[in-house]
């Protein structure tokens, strides 16, 4: 290698990626058919994602909600994912039943399975990020496939900044990187040729061929790549403004604690005091949020969530009860919650399971001082204590001080949405549809398509055997689409599994034209 | 609200049929349309 590093790199890449091959005007005539074209039609979409997306991030979350203009570029962003999704599958059928894997293309392959799995993270952040009831009904569910295999910690979906800095830096630098990556490759090695016709003596291949050297012999046709790539630029901006402007985006309201204790004061109340009891979904969750053990998954004696341990404690005693009361500058307050503190396990229990029997069989009115209405008993300070609570929640107050960590900027919604998830948030989503057993998480509120891109993720919900229906379904879910994700990205090494397009014969279709020529 | 369907273990919402059954005619339309061609050069690629 030469000393100077500059002449060296232009050496390299004038001999490994000539102008001719990365701008081409020519390419061979078997490449006839407008399957070919889903890949322009990919990455145009994916310039308009960007450069919608880029415009929603200047403005910011109040502009897309709020301002009609806003909402219309939402709009505009939602259906160029769409769009996305829709030829980057197509995409990858298309070079499926090619067999585009051949004569050295494996690395093109690959690249491009990791880009489509690298979007569906992208896409999936950007609904984490839309702020909306959307947003969290998929945040609270998917909170659990995250902590089975141990990431919900460090890939926290119910903290909004931490998904927003992924959803508008890192993963789209990583998705154009790989993009850029394929399309590198694909002008590098250019078009895979057809498969040989019956009776044809296949095409000498031998490993870094040039592209002069693997087309030799073959037709070659005019071809302006740049026109290609505009046409279909013009065709999916039609498109998304088409679907943008009849379809519009879905944008429900958020869940807040404010509202769910106005409109709900009885199912409000029984959620905070099981969250003091102890004996809450959250309380008794595990990791990431507890010690406790009663969502932890595992695959045989291996769980990763005990071993990533509690990495987002939350004490949902003190966080959803006892903190929000320490705001509370009422002697009566005061006093309720130090008698309750104070006293022995057993009359704690004995007092909450009384006011639990009591609040469960409420009607959900309220008496004149805002308390909530229940039958005669021995409840001790409780009911003084989550009268003021729900004081304090139907005031807003409580969604303020549950997102209070000591900062001035709030971004962590983890602490309001477990209190969310474990009523008001399901009882929503049941009435919209979006429940796993109603094809949950793929699904949008309204008439909307959601992230159909899923569907074999949520697939294997369904499936009514142990263990995708057991207690550690989201393991076994991941585990099953990991092996497959993987598979199909090592599909060009895969014996048999690389030999399948052969078999299904698609391509025959695809150069059919070629194939009429050759036995002419 | 979306209406879904189920048939067995397959559940999926109509929206969702919808844009998978559109997926499939797109590919399917593909496969049967040529691209536009000028004249062929015989010979080597570059």
């Amino acid at each position: 290698m030469s000393q100077n590093w500059t002449k060296s790199t232009r050496e390299w890449l004038g001999k490994r990626l000539p102008a001719s091959q990365f701008l081409p005007d020519k390419q061979p005539t078997y490449v006839r058919s407008a399957v070919y074209l889903f890949g322009a039609l990919t990455i145009a979409s994916l310039a308009l994602v960007i450069a919608t997306g880029t415009i929603l991030a200047l403005f910011g979350p109040q502009w897309w909600h709020l301002n009609a203009v806003g909402h219309f570029f939402n709009s505009l962003h939602l259906w160029s994912v769409e769009a996305l999704f829709f030829f980057m599958v197509l995409h990858l059928w298309g070079m499926f039943f090619q067999g585009a894997w051949r004569d050295g293309r494996a690395r093109t392959w690959m690249t491009g399975v990791i880009a489509f799995a690298v979007s569906i993270v992208a896409a999936f952040t950007g609904y984490l990020s839309q702020s909306n009831l959307d947003s969290q009904w998929i945040a609270v569910s998917a909170k659990d496939a995250m902590n089975s295999i141990g990431i919900g910690g460090l890939f926290n979906v119910l903290n909004f900044g931490q998904m927003y800095t992924f959803h508008i830096y890192l993963l789209p630098l990583i998705v154009s990187g790989l993009v850029g990556l394929h399309i590198v490759l694909v002008r590098l090695r250019g078009v895979v040729r057809p498969y040989p016709a019956k009776g044809e003596t296949p095409a000498p291949y031998r490993p870094k061929m040039t592209q002069e050297e693997y087309y030799r012999g073959i037709k070659m046709a005019p071809y302006d790549l740049l026109r290609e790539l505009a046409v279909m630029g013009a065709i999916a901006l039609v498109l998304v403004l088409v679907t943008a402007s009849i379809f519009s985006s879905p944008d429900d309201k958020p869940l807040t604690m404010q509202g769910v204790a106005q409109s709900d004061p009885a199912g409000f109340v029984a959620v905070s005091l099981s969250e003091l009891a102890g004996d809450s979904v959250i309380a008794q969750y595990g990791p990431p949020y507890n010690t406790s053990d009663g969502s932890v998954q595992s695959v045989g004696p291996i769980s990763p969530q005990k071993i990533a341990g509690v990495s987002v404690p939350v004490d949902t005693a003190q966080a959803y009860v006892l903190a929000p009361l320490g705001t509370v500058k009422d002697t009566a307050v005061t006093t309720a919650v130090e008698t309750y503190s104070k006293a022995s396990a057993d009359q704690q229990t004995a007092w909450t399971d009384a006011y639990g029997k009591a609040v469960g069989a409420a009607d959900g009115t309220l008496d004149e001082h805002g308390q909530l209405k229940v039958a005669a008993g021995d409840y001790g300070p409780l009911p003084v204590m989550f009268g003021s609570l729900l004081d304090i929640a139907r005031s807003g107050a409580l969604d303020g001080i549950l997102l209070t960590d000591g900062k001035f900027y709030q971004t962590d919604y983890t602490k309001p949405l477990l209190f969310l998830s474990e009523k008001a948030l399901p009882d929503r989503a049941q009435e919209l549809h979006l429940l796993g057993n109603q094809w949950g998480m793929m699904n949008e509120t309204g008439s909307y398509p959601g992230q159909a891109w899923l569907w074999l993720y949520t697939f294997w919900y369904q499936v009514p055997v142990s263990p995708f229906n057991g207690p550690n379904a989201d393991i076994a879910v991941w585990l099953t689409m990991a092996v497959l994700t993987a598979a199909l990205i090592l599909l060009p090494y895969i014996p048999g599994l690389n030999q399948l397009p052969r078999i299904v014969r698609v391509y025959r279709l695809i150069w059919r034209h070629h194939y009429q020529e050759m036995s002419q | 609200m979306s209406p879904y369907v189920q048939w067995g273990i397959f559940l999926i919402t109509v929206p969702n049929l919808i844009v998978i059954i559109v997926m499939l005619l797109v590919f399917a339309a593909a496969l049967f349309i040529a691209l536009p061609r000028d004249q062929e050069t015989d010979g080597d690629a570059q």
